[in-house]
């Protein structure tokens, strides 16, 4: 088929100058309302640290991808590439924990009440491996191989009942928090580990647990963990009260 | 005929205003990305420039906006490609095989290493075709590996399909650089093309023959 031509046409040179000003007045108006959107949007009322417009449109793409959520969607395996553990992060943090008195402090409001796990009672679970991509929202990405409990065999081992829409996790100093959501904790690559690419976790890394994760970014995937707190309500998160996207989905 | 002008109906109305609602967005997209960037610069970018221009430790804020957008970004795009294809315009914009030649030819005249006149074929010469369609399928690729790094467990087969994380993050990268020297090309031939091409972008008509506008 051809390609037609342009279509002309001839028009009296005060309906060209009218046509003229019709567009421009429009692009005018359009540019003048864009700008106004900007200015306000980035002038908005500040909600930890991020426009609270910004945040609320966030949170809806959140709540899309949290009711779409996909547990089956695994992140392909990535096999160990022999380099040291990046560390990033020591916020909240003990230079060293001992293991033997370590206790795991979990709160169920709603049956159990507040109970502590040792080291031991953690290592009797299930024990799972996984390997995935480990990926810190700065942008880079490590393989990474694990080895704990899939924190959905610990909910059942302990008998809690999944109903909780949120859990609180702490760093055993206290310094560092982050909240989850349930769902990405039932995903079967979201594991309490003691171990870390073959060998037993270091303090750096995390000793005795962290939760390490292929749905969230290395922000909320807390080391040195110190308690676990199922709610009905979202808890607060380091980073998110720093300006940052509460969910951090993957 | 003096008190008639002809005119060529040169853009569509509704292509004219995702070109023009585009341009914000992109700025917003390439401003955030650069705020991600520089927090894991690892690219052909380095950190000082960021640093220059105020960029530094602004991650949260980057991503912030940057999702927020990126759903505009996409959606104004789809709009554009479907207004290209109802339109019809979207015959002028997919290239020949002549065309990646006369590109050269055109690239040559505008560097003024040849005096030979650029031929236009009905609506734009063969550089911009080649401009235009690329633009496109950058923005494709943009939103495409956009997408697969914001969710690259939720969307693992994307990711896989782009040869994986770091290979998607590559080509996001890289095609941003690709659209940022684009708009540089772009801004540059507008100013050559002078103010009857100009206009007609906002106003969809240009003037036929017109040694004044």
């Amino acid at each position: 088929m051809k390609t037609p031509d342009l279509k002309r046409k001839m028009l009296t040179k005060s309906a060209f100058k009218k046509s003229n000003r019709r567009a421009f007045l429009s692009a005018s108006i359009a540019g003048i309302g864009g700008f106004a959107g900007w200015y306000l949007l980035a002038n908005s009322r500040m909600d930890r640290g991020t426009p609270a417009l910004l945040r609320k449109v966030n949170d809806t793409y959140a709540s899309f991808w949290k009711s779409n959520f996909d547990v089956n969607a695994k992140a392909p395996p990535a096999d160990a590439d022999g380099k040291p553990v990046r560390i990033n992060g020591d916020i909240g943090m003990l230079k060293a924990v001992d293991a033997e008195n370590y206790r795991l402090t979990i709160h169920d409001p709603q049956s159990k009440g507040t109970f502590q796990l040792s080291l031991e009672d953690i290592r009797k679970m299930p024990q799972a491996t996984e390997s995935f991509e480990f990926k810190c929202i700065e942008g880079w990405s490590r393989p990474v191989s694990c080895k704990g409990v899939r924190f959905s065999d610990f909910m059942r081992e302990l008998g809690i009942d999944p109903g909780y829409k949120y859990a609180g996790m702490s760093s055993i100093d206290g310094g560092y928090y982050v909240s989850w959501d349930l769902e990405s904790l039932y995903h079967p690559q979201t594991l309490i580990c003691y171990e870390m690419n073959g060998s037993p976790l270091q303090p750096e890394n995390g000793a005795p647990l962290r939760i390490l994760s292929s749905v969230k970014y290395g922000v909320k995937q807390i080391k040195q963990l110190g308690s676990i707190a199922f709610l009905e309500e979202m808890p607060n998160d380091y980073w998110a009260e720093r300006g940052y996207d509460d969910y951090l989905g993957l | 005929m003096d008190s008639h002008v002809e005119v060529i109906e040169k853009h569509p109305l509704s292509i004219r205003w995702v070109h023009w609602v585009n341009f914000p967005l992109v700025c917003i997209m390439v401003w955030s990305g650069l705020c991600i960037y520089w927090a894991d610069a690892v690219y052909v970018l380095p950190r000082s420039w960021l640093n220059a221009i105020g960029l530094q430790s602004s991650l949260g804020k980057g991503l912030a906006w940057h999702w927020a957008f990126a759903v505009v970004f996409s959606i104004n795009g789809i709009l554009y490609l479907t207004f290209l294809f109802f339109s019809g315009h979207w015959r002028y914009v997919i290239p020949k095989k002549s065309d990646f030649r006369n590109a050269l030819l055109v690239a040559a005249h505008d560097l003024r290493l040849t005096k030979t006149a650029p031929l236009i074929d009905k609506k734009y010469n063969s550089a911009q075709k080649l401009a235009y369609f690329s633009v496109s399928i950058l923005g494709t690729l943009l939103i495409v590996t956009g997408f697969a790094i914001y969710k690259p467990t939720q969307l693992s087969w994307l990711i896989q399909l782009l040869g994986g994380y770091g290979s998607a993050r590559f080509i996001h990268f890289y095609s941003t650089v690709a659209i940022v020297l684009f708009f540089f090309v772009h801004i540059a031939q507008v100013a050559r093309a002078g103010w009857n091409q100009f206009r007609a972008m906002i106003t969809g008509l240009e003037k036929v023959d017109s040694e004044n506008t």
